[in-house]
């Protein structure tokens, strides 16, 4: 299943529709005509027809696993930054768990500070776009670690289309790079990339993202990575090695 | 439709544009920018946004809303300009948003707004159709939903003659004028104004002429954005080793 990457479409292109079609995201029906409502790369995939976008507003979606920092307190609870267009709001009842929460006796700030950094899920979002967060978890999910405050790790934030591109198909992109830099990675869905480990590593992975980010959509962009990863990877850790010793 | 063989002020044929050139991407902080030389006019644009628009009774309910800011700089006209935002400037801000207001799905972002800020480096004619160009490209580069790109392209009057593209000079010594802006490929009007007079034969020929200019304007701001997306696809050997 190659997704062939056949051409590139702006806002307003005229999307023909063939057949018994599928429609994908970031298409859009005006009066009879389809139009693609970003600029982006038009793709094919069984039966269906998608814009793979260039750029994009994070919207938050109930189930997204999200990583933000504290901006404010609120009479119950915190208010959370993603880097998008609302804010989400964290409940201290949910957080405390067991303690009942008594706003008269519990100060929030012995529990999180503004400017800490949260994990959380989203589980409702209304209309306005606002959202409400939960660090609780069912037996199923498979975020369970991070949830809650995180603490020392490095932080590399990106656009949330490009999250698709990172993993990579079924997850072939992240399984290398996990490969070769050892270490804690955490991918966020509005595109919070965490990483605890060596700093040098982490310069490492820095330089991986940037490049994904900068050429989304190449086709040979897996191969660029490993090449990263392979031979040049032990140049920079030998030329590090060297400082080190100099030092 | 026959065209005269009249040459212009500045040497061109009736139904010639001015030399153009549109580049998408320009400003790194910017959610979206783009530039636009036409003649000697050079604009630039950026795009801020959604984001939450204070104070919260200005905003409906329903969508969002988009703030739209035209600009000469004080350098930009032969004789210094005060930076002040002038009479004629609200109006064209108010035009250029109207114009875009009709392409953006303003209704996916309620309670939130767009900023659109114009800045007219060099001013010389045709300005509010070129910075209309230059906006919705920067909008498509903001990654904000639109139906359509818009386009705008101008068209005018002088000795007797219908001309394409007006310059400065003609604006100001011609008869009329006639600025135009539309979404090309749902083929809508969202701008139409007339300075001076013009008859009914004269007006058809004058719009069906600066439409002629605004798909010539589309298909460059269509390259500028693919250009966008073209330096992505390619791994130049180079690149790896420098970033």
């Amino acid at each position: 299943m190659k997704e062939e990457f056949e051409r590139i479409v702006v806002p307003g292109s005229i999307i023909k529709r063939v057949g018994r079609v599928r429609l994908g995201e970031y298409i859009s029906n005006i009066g009879r005509t389809y139009v693609s409502t970003l600029l982006g790369v038009l793709y094919k995939l069984n039966n269906e027809v998608g814009v793979i976008p260039y750029k994009d507003i994070y919207k938050p979606k109930p189930g997204d696993y999200i990583i933000g920092i504290v901006v404010s307190y609120a009479p119950s609870g915190w208010v959370i930054e993603l880097g998008t267009y609302t804010k989400g709001f964290l409940p201290a009842q949910d957080y405390l768990k067991d303690i009942r929460f008594n706003p008269r006796k519990i100060e929030l700030s012995n529990y999180i500070k503004v400017g800490d950094m949260v994990g959380a899920k989203i589980i409702e979002v209304n209309r306005h776009g606002y959202f409400l967060l939960t660090t609780r978890t069912n037996v199923k999910d498979k975020q369970k670690k991070h949830l809650g405050v995180l603490k020392d790790y490095y932080i590399i934030k990106v656009s949330s289309t490009k999250l698709p591109r990172i993993i990579g198909r079924k997850g072939n992109m992240i399984k290398i790079i996990k490969e070769k830099i050892d270490g804690e990675i955490i991918i966020a869905q509005n595109g919070v990339i965490l990483y605890k480990g060596e700093y040098n590593n982490f310069k490492l992975l820095q330089k991986i993202v940037e490049l994904i980010v900068y050429k989304t959509f190449a086709s040979s962009l897996t191969d660029a990575v490993a090449s990263i990863l392979g031979l040049p990877a032990s140049e920079v850790n030998k030329e590090q090695e060297v400082g080190d010793e100099n030092e | 439709m026959k065209m005269s063989s009249y040459i212009r002020v500045d040497g061109r044929k009736v139904d010639e544009i001015r030399p153009y050139k549109i580049k998408a991407h320009i400003l790194k902080n910017a959610d979206g920018s783009a530039e636009i030389k036409l003649g000697k006019n050079w604009i630039v644009a950026g795009v801020y946004g959604p984001k939450e628009h204070f104070p919260k009774f200005e905003v409906p309910q329903d969508r969002a809303i988009l703030n739209c800011r035209y600009h000469m700089a004080p350098y930009s006209t032969s004789e210094r300009k005060s930076p002040k935002p002038s009479r004629r400037e609200i109006e064209l801000s108010k035009v250029i948003r109207s114009a875009l207001e009709q392409a953006i799905f303003l209704e996916e972002f309620p309670e939130m707004s767009i900023d659109v800020y114009i800045e007219v480096l060099q001013a010389d004619g045709s300005t509010r159709v070129a910075s209309i160009t230059a906006a919705s490209v920067a909008l498509a580069d903001a990654g904000i939903p639109m139906r359509d790109l818009v386009v705008g392209c101008s068209a005018g009057k002088i000795d007797g003659h219908i001309v394409l593209d007006v310059g400065e000079y003609e604006d100001k010594e011609g008869e009329a004028d006639l600025p135009i802006a539309i979404m090309p490929n749902l083929k809508k009007v969202v701008l139409l104004q007339m300075d001076g007079k013009l008859t009914h034969d004269e007006f058809r020929k004058a719009f069906e002429l600066a439409l002629k200019g605004a798909y010539k304007l589309y298909e460059e701001q269509v390259r500028a954005l693919k250009e966008v997306i073209k330096e992505m696809e390619e791994i130049e050997k180079g690149d790896e080793n420098e970033k």
